[in-house]
C-alpha cells in the first residue's frame, strides 16, 4: 500500500517531466473514391512497442491533421472514420527525422471494401509471445477439405515427413493438443490428418514443461515441443469426419473411418483404420516415458533406468521405420468434457490395435583389426507382431480460484511376438572365421500402469504457491523365447574346428515399480524475485529374473543353464532437494538453481545371495534466461547439468547369449557421467514485411562419459563389449539451425531458407585402442512455395549437404557432398479433376569407402471430386513410380563399416474412394 | 431537360453526402448509468468476524438490492462538455458506519475541449473543492470493438493510481475527449468504463444530439486546490485506516 501512495504523489509530477518532445506527424485524410476530405475522422497515435496511447488529433474540414509534441520512437498511426475501414501506418521518429509528413491517406468505404477487396484483408500471420509462436490460420491458404497437416506444411520452419512426423526448426514435435487438450495422446496424425484446416483459428508452438514446472517455475528439464491447435469458435459445434476405402495392387489396402462430434464443451471422436500402405495407424510406440503420462508429467531425474539398452531382439517395440511390409488394424475413441464453468475437465482416450511387419535385411560389415579386415555378411528374416490396448484418463478440478487437483491414470496391455531367422558368416583375409545360423522366437506380454496426481495451490499472497505431486507406476513384462543357434568356428581352417550349439528355452520376467513424490513451495522475496524450494522422495524397486533351459534327452526344456540364469532384485531410494531463484520482470525472466539427489542403490543376487550397495550423489544445476527484446522478438538461453547414472544393464554383469557372437558384459564399477548442455534460441517476426527468423543452437559436453570397450577376437570373430568411463576426454556435440522465412508479396511466393549444422565427437575403445570419431553435417535448403485456392499448391525444396565422417583409427576420411531435393505439386484441373505429385531425390557422393548413393522416389495421384460440395472423392495413386525404394542404411564407426538393406513398400497402385462429412451448427460469435 | 435534372440531382446529392457524414453534429447529451455492486463493496469494507459488523452487513444485504444504480449526464458541444450527477431518489447508500464508498457521485467535471483543460468540483469531506485536472491516464488502445448505445466503441485499458485496472470503451464518432466522472484523454467520448476489480461500471444508456436544453456552465465554485495537494489530503486522511480494503475504496472514491 505504501508504494501505492507514493506512486500517486509521484504520478502528478511525472507528466511534466517528459523531456524534449518535438516530434511531429502531419498528413491529410481523404476518401479513396471521391478524393475528398473525410469529415469526422480521427487520428490516433500509439506507441508501437506497447500500444500506449500517445496522442490524437481530429483532422479539420480539409482532412488535414498535425500531431505534435511526440518523443522519438516507433508509432502506429491509426486513422478511423465512421463507415470507413481502419487504416494503420507504422512510422518512426528518430533524431534524423523528427517530422514526418505521411501525405494523403486514403480511406476506403467499408461497403467498397466488402465488395472488392475482402480477400486482400491483411492478417498478421505470426505472433511471438515469450516462448510461444502463434500462427494465424487465416494468413495461409486452405484448400477445400484440407486437413491440419496441409496447413502446417505452409508454416515457416515446420517440416512434415511422409509418416506425418513433425519437426519445428529441426526439433521433433512430441505432442499435439487440440484447444489445449490431449487428443488421442501419442499419435499426432489423429490430429493432423483428421481435423479440418478450415476449423483452425490458430496454431501455437511452444515448449511444454511438465505441469509442476509450469506451475512452480522449477525447470525439471522435461520439455516437449508442443503444437496446440486452436479451433474457431464457430467450429466447436458440429460433426465431421471421413470415410476412406482403398484397394491396391501388391496386397496394399488402406481403409479408414473417423468420426468426430464436437460441442462447445465436449469432444467425442472415434476412428478405425486397417491399412497396409505404411502411412496410417502406425504410431504404436509409446513416446511417453515412464512417469510421463497423459497430461501430468513428472520429472524422473534420479532414477536408474532398467530399460536403457535392451537388446533389440528382446522384444519388438512397435515402431515402423519403413523397414519391411507392415499391416495394421487400429481403433480408438476419445472423449473430453468441461463441466461447471470449466472448473472440471475430463479427458479419456482408448486405443486398441494390432500391427504386423515382416521383411528381410541384408547386412555386410567390414571390421578392421591390426591383423587384417574381417568381412561379415548376414541375412536376416523377421516377422513381428504387436497388439496393444491402452486406456488413459485425466481429471482436473479447480476447487476455487486457488486450488487445483489433477489426477491421471493409464493402463496399457501389450503382447508381442517376434520371429527372427539369422544367417551370417565372417571372413578374415579370405579365410572363414565362423558361420552362424540362428533363430530367435520371442513372445512377450507387458502390463503398464501409471498413476499420477498433482495438487497445486496459490496463496493469498501473490506468487506464494505450493505444489504436491505423487506418481506411481508399475511395469510388468514377461518374455518367453526359444533360441536355437549353431556356430561353426573355422578359425581360418577349411573345416570347422569346433561347433557350438545352443538350443534353449528362456524366460525373462521383469517387474518394476516406482513411486515418486515431490513437494515444491515458492515464496516471493521481492516484487520480482521469488524462491522455490523442493523436496522429493522416491523409490524404485525392480526385479529381473532370467532363466535359460537346455533340452533334456526327452526333448523337453528342463535342464537349467546356470550361466545364463539369474535373479536380481534392485532397490533404489531417492531423496532430492532443490532450490531455485526466479527473477521475472516484464521483459526478462531468469531462474537459477540446483538440485541434489541422493540415491541409495541396493542390489541383491538372489541365486548367489550376494548383496551390494552403492550411493550416488548427483547434482542438477540449471540456469534459464529469457528476454523479450521487442513485441515479436524473443531470446532464450538455457543451461542444464545432468548426471547420467548408468542403466542396470551397464552395471550388471548379467550375461545374455541371444547373440552369441556379440556378448555384452556390464561393469559394476561404472560412475555416473555428467552432461552440461547449453541451448539458446532467438525468434523474431517482422509484421510489415512478414519476415520470420528463428535461430536455435545447442551445445553439450559430457565428462566421465560411459563408452563401449569392444574386443574382437581375431580368429573366432567373436566380440565382447564392456562399458567404461572415459576420463581423458569429453564427448561433445552441437547443433545449430537457422530458419528464415518471408513472403514475396508481389509474386505471392513464400520463401524459406534453412541452414543447419550439427556435429559430434565421441570415443570408444577398440581392442584396447582409444578411437575418436567425428561426425557432422552442413545442410542448406531453399524452399519456395506458392498456394492459390482451388488452383494449385506448389512447393519446392532444394539444397546441398556436406557430411563429415572421420575416425582416428582409420586413415583418410569419409566426407561427402550430397543434394536433397523434393517437390510437391497439387493442381486443380477442369471438371473437378486434381493431380498431385511428389518427387524426392537424394544423392550422396562417392567416398573412399562408400559408393555414391542415389534415390529418386516419385509418387503421383489423380483424383476427381464429386457432389456440389466436393466431399466425395475418387482417386488413383501410384506409389514409387520408379520402383526404387529400398531402405538403405550405412554406418561407419571407428573400426567397422556396416551397410544394410531392408525391403520396404515399393511401387503399387491404389484406387480409393473417400467421403468427407461436415456439419457445423453456427454459433454467434460474441 | 433530362440531363439537366440529372445534373441538378447530382448537385443535390453531393452536399447531402457530405452532410450525412457530418450529421453527428458535436453537441448533445449522454445519459450514463453507474452500477455499483454495493454488496460486494460492503463485504470488503465491513467484513470481519465481529458480530456488529456481520449484523450491519446482513441487515443491509437483506433490505437492499445488490446493485446500486446512479444516473448522471454529460452535456457536450463542439468546444466544451460538462459531466454532472443526477439525483437517485430510492438509493440507500449508508449504514451504521456511514456512506458506503463509491456509492455516491461527488464530481461535477467541466472540460474546455479546445484547450484540453478540465476542472472538477468535488464534494468531499463536507467541503467543495475546485481542482484543475493534471493527472493523465496512460491508455493502451486495443483492437477490441464493441457496440455501446449504438456507437462503435474501441476498447482501451489503463492502470490508474498504480493498481486500479480500468477498461474503457470510447467512440471516435463523437469528438469529445471526455467521459463519466474524470475519465478522459481518449480520442473520443467514453461511453462505457469499468473498474473490474472494484465493483463499479458506467455505461451510456442514451445519446441525444442537438438537445440544447441543458446549458454548459463552467464550474467556478469551490476551494481551489491543486491535484497534488488534494491527493495528499485524501491519502493522509485514510492512511491510518486499519481496514486496508476500505481505505483503498475510499481513496478511489475521492480520487476518481
Amino acid at each position: 500500500m505504501k508504494i501505492f501512495y507514493s506512486f500517486l504523489l509521484f504520478c502528478s509530477f511525472a507528466i511534466s517531466s517528459f523531456g524534449q518532445n518535438n516530434g511531429l506527424i502531419k498528413g491529410r485524410v481523404i476518401d479513396t473514391a471521391i478524393k475528398q476530405a473525410i469529415l469526422n475522422s480521427t487520428v490516433t497515435v500509439f506507441r508501437a512497442k506497447d500500444s500506449l496511447l500517445q496522442a490524437f488529433s481530429y483532422p479539420d474540414k480539409f482532412g488535414a491533421f498535425t500531431v505534435s509534441n511526440l518523443p522519438q520512437g516507433q508509432y502506429f498511426l491509426m486513422i478511423t472514420a465512421k463507415n470507413y475501414v481502419d487504416h494503420i501506418v507504422l512510422l518512426e521518429l528518430n533524431s534524423n527525422s523528427m517530422q514526418k509528413d505521411v501525405g494523403q491517406i486514403s480511406l476506403l468505404l467499408k461497403t467498397t471494401f466488402l465488395n472488392e477487396v475482402l480477400i486482400k484483408g491483411k492478417v498478421k500471420s505470426i505472433k511471438i509471445n515469450g516462448d510461444t509462436t502463434e500462427y494465424n490460420a487465416k494468413a495461409y491458404v486452405i484448400q477445400p477439405n484440407d486437413k491440419v497437416e496441409d496447413l502446417l506444411k505452409q508454416l515457416p520452419g515446420i517440416q512434415i515427413d511422409e509418416n506425418g512426423n513433425i519437426s519445428a526448426n529441426g526439433q521433433k514435435i512430441n505432442k499435439i493438443l487440440v484447444d489445449g487438450e490431449e487428443f488421442f495422446g501419442d499419435d499426432p496424425t489423429l490430429v493432423t490428418r483428421n481435423i479440418r484446416a478450415d476449423m483452425v483459428s490458430k496454431i501455437q508452438l511452444y515448449d511444454k514443461k511438465s505441469d509442476q514446472a509450469t506451475f512452480t517455475g522449477i525447470d525439471d528439464g522435461s520439455k516437449k515441443k508442443t503444437l496446440n491447435v486452436k479451433l474457431k469458435e464457430d467450429k466447436k459445434n458440429g460433426t465431421f469426419g471421413k470415410v476412406n476405402v482403398g484397394i491396391g495392387s501388391h496386397d496394399i489396402y488402406s481403409n479408414q473411418g473417423i468420426y468426430n462430434r464436437f460441442k462447445s464443451n465436449e469432444k467425442y471422436s472415434a476412428y478405425v483404420t486397417a491399412a497396409s500402405d505404411g502411412k496410417t495407424g502406425l504410431k504404436f510406440g509409446d513416446s511417453n516415458n515412464i512417469g510421463a503420462l497423459g497430461n501430468v508429467q513428472i520429472a524422473e531425474d534420479g532414477l536408474i533406468t532398467t530399460t536403457g539398452d535392451n537388446n533389440v531382439l528382446d522384444s519388438f517395440n512397435g515402431m515402423y521405420d519403413n523397414r519391411g511390409l507392415p499391416e495394421a488394424i487400429n481403433g480408438g475413441a476419445h472423449f473430453d468434457k468441461k463441466m461447471g464453468n470449466g472448473n472440471q475437465t475430463i479427458n479419456a482416450n482408448f486405443k486398441i490395435g494390432s500391427f504386423d511387419v515382416s521383411g528381410s535385411t541384408n547386412t555386410s560389415t567390414l571390421v578392421t583389426l591390426p591383423v587384417g579386415a574381417i568381412n561379415g555378411s548376414s541375412f536376416q528374416k523377421f516377422s513381428n507382431e504387436l497388439s496393444r490396448q491402452k486406456l488413459d484418463g485425466t481429471y482436473q478440478i479447480k476447487f476455487d480460484g486457488a486450488t487445483t487437483l489433477k489426477v491421471a491414470l493409464d493402463e496399457t496391455g501389450k503382447s508381442a511376438k517376434s520371429f527372427n531367422n539369422y544367417d551370417s558368416q565372417q571372413i578374415l583375409n579370405g579365410s572363414l572365421l565362423n558361420v552362424q545360423r540362428r533363430t530367435l522366437d520371442n513372445n512377450s506380454d507387458q502390463q503398464i500402469v501409471n498413476f499420477a496426481a498433482l495438487l497445486t495451490r496459490k496463496f493469498k499472497k501473490n506468487r506464494r504457491t505450493l505444489a504436491l505431486t505423487i506418481a506411481r507406476s508399475s511395469n510388468d513384462e514377461s518374455i518367453k523365447s526359444y533360441l536355437n543357434s549353431e556356430i561353426d568356428y573355422y578359425r581360418l581352417n577349411t573345416t570347422p574346428d569346433s561347433i557350438v550349439k545352443v538350443n534353449q528355452y528362456k524366460t525373462n520376467n521383469l517387474y518394476k515399480s516406482t513411486l515418486s513424490t515431490n513437494i515444491a513451495y515458492s515464496e516471493p522475496i521481492t516484487k520480482k524475485i521469488s524462491l522455490t524450494l523442493n523436496y522429493g522422495f522416491g523409490t524404485n524397486n525392480s526385479e529381473s529374473n532370467r532363466k535359460s533351459f537346455n533340452q533334456s534327452a526327452l526333448g523337453t526344456y528342463d535342464l537349467i543353464d546356470k550361466d545364463f540364469t539369474n535373479d536380481y532384485v534392485f532397490k533404489q531410494l531417492i531423496n532430492q532437494f532443490g532450490a531455485i531463484l526466479n527473477f521475472s520482470s516484464n521483459n526478462v525472466l531468469v531462474n537459477l538453481g540446483n538440485k541434489i539427489s541422493i540415491i541409495d542403490f541396493n542390489q541383491s543376487d538372489k541365486i548367489q545371495n550376494i548383496q551390494t550397495s552403492r550411493t550416488f550423489l548427483n547434482y542438477y544445476p540449471q540456469a534459464n534466461f529469457q528476454l523479450k527484446l521487442a513485441q515479436e522478438t524473443s531470446f532464450k538461453f538455457n543451461y542444464l547439468g545432468t548426471p547420467l547414472i548408468p542403466s542396470i544393464e551397464k552395471i550388471q554383469p548379467v550375461q545374455i547369449n541371444n547373440d552369441p557372437l556379440n556378448v555384452i558384459i556390464g561393469n559394476p564399477t561404472l560412475k555416473p557421467s555428467f552432461t552440461n548442455s547449453f541451448n539458446s534460441s532467438f525468434s523474431s517476426f517482422k509484421e510489415i514485411t512478414e519476415e520470420s527468423m528463428e535461430i536455435y543452437g545447442s551445445y553439450a559436453f559430457t565428462g566421465n562419459d560411459i563408452i563401449t570397450k569392444t574386443y574382437t577376437d581375431n580368429f573366432s570373430g567373436k566380440s565382447i563389449t564392456n562399458y567404461v568411463n572415459l576420463n581423458e576426454n569429453n564427448s561433445h556435440n552441437y547443433y545449430i539451425n537457422l530458419n528464415y522465412g518471408r513472403k514475396l508479396k508481389k509474386y505471392n511466393i513464400g520463401v524459406n531458407l534453412n541452414l543447419s549444422t550439427s556435429g559430434d565427437v565421441y570415443y570408444s575403445y577398440i581392442n584396447d585402442e582409444l578411437g575418436k570419431s567425428k561426425n557432422g553435417s552442413y545442410e542448406f535448403s531453399l524452399g519456395l512455395s506458392k498456394y492459390l485456392v482451388e488452383k494449385y499448391n506448389l512447393s519446392f525444396n532444394v539444397g546441398p549437404i556436406y557430411n563429415i565422417n572421420q575416425f582416428s583409427l582409420q586413415p583418410g576420411n569419409n566426407n561427402a557432398w550430397g543434394v536433397n531435393t523434393n517437390a510437391a505439386i497439387l493442381i486443380y484441373l477442369p471438371a473437378k479433376f486434381q493431380l498431385t505429385t511428389n518427387f524426392k531425390y537424394n544423392y550422396l557422393a562417392k567416398t573412399p569407402r562408400f559408393d555414391s548413393q542415389k534415390r529418386a522416389i516419385l509418387n503421383a495421384s489423380f483424383s476427381k471430386t464429386f457432389l456440389p460440395t466436393n466431399k466425395l472423392r475418387a482417386s488413383l495413386l501410384v506409389n514409387d513410380i520408379l520402383n526404387q525404394y529400398v531402405n538403405f542404411y550405412r554406418n561407419i564407426s571407428d573400426n567397422s563399416i556396416i551397410q544394410s538393406e531392408t525391403n520396404g513398400i515399393r511401387r503399387y497402385l491404389l484406387l480409393s474412394v473417400s467421403y468427407d462429412f461436415t456439419k457445423f451448427r453456427s454459433v454467434k460469435e460474441k | 431537360m433530362r440531363i439537366f435534372s440529372i445534373i441538378f440531382l447530382l448537385f443535390l446529392c453531393f452536399p447531402a453526402v457530405t452532410r450525412s457524414q457530418s450529421a453527428l453534429g458535436h453537441s448533445g447529451v449522454v445519459e450514463y448509468e453507474k452500477k455499483v455492486n454495493i454488496h460486494g463493496i460492503l463485504k470488503k469494507t465491513i467484513g470481519g468476524s465481529q458480530d456488529v459488523n456481520q449484523q450491519v452487513y446482513d441487515d443491509y444485504v437483506n433490505k437492499n438490492p445488490q446493485f446500486a444504480i446512479l444516473n448522471s449526464r454529460l452535456t457536450f458541444s463542439t468546444d466544451e462538455c460538462l459531466f454532472e450527477p443526477l439525483t437517485s431518489p430510492n438509493l440507500n447508500n449508508s449504514t451504521l458506519f456511514g456512506k458506503i464508498p463509491l456509492s455516491e457521485q461527488i464530481n461535477i467535471t467541466y472540460s474546455d475541449l479546445k484547450q484540453g483543460l478540465t476542472w472538477t468540483r468535488k464534494n468531499a469531506f463536507n467541503e467543495q473543492f475546485l481542482i484543475e485536472n493534471t493527472r493523465k491516464i496512460r491508455w493502451k488502445v486495443t483492437n477490441e470493438l464493441r457496440d455501446v448505445a449504438g456507437f462503435k466503441c474501441r476498447r482501451a485499458n489503463a492502470i490508474i493510481m498504480d493498481s486500479i485496472y480500468v477498461v474503457a470503451f470510447y467512440t471516435d464518432e463523437i469528438h469529445v475527449s471526455g467521459g463519466p466522472e474524470t475519465f478522459g484523454g481518449l480520442p473520443g467520448l467514453i461511453l462505457e468504463v469499468a473498474l473490474p476489480n472494484d465493483n463499479i461500471h458506467w455505461v451510456a444508456k442514451r445519446v441525444n444530439f442537438n438537445s440544447s436544453s441543458h446549458p454548459i456552465v463552467k464550474t467556478t465554485q469551490g476551494k481551489p486546490i491543486t491535484d497534488t495537494d488534494f491527493t495528499k489530503l485524501v491519502i493522509t486522511r485514510f492512511q491510518s485506516d486499519k481496514n486496508r480494503k476500505r481505505a483503498r475504496l475510499n481513496i478511489i472514491n475521492y480520487l476518481l
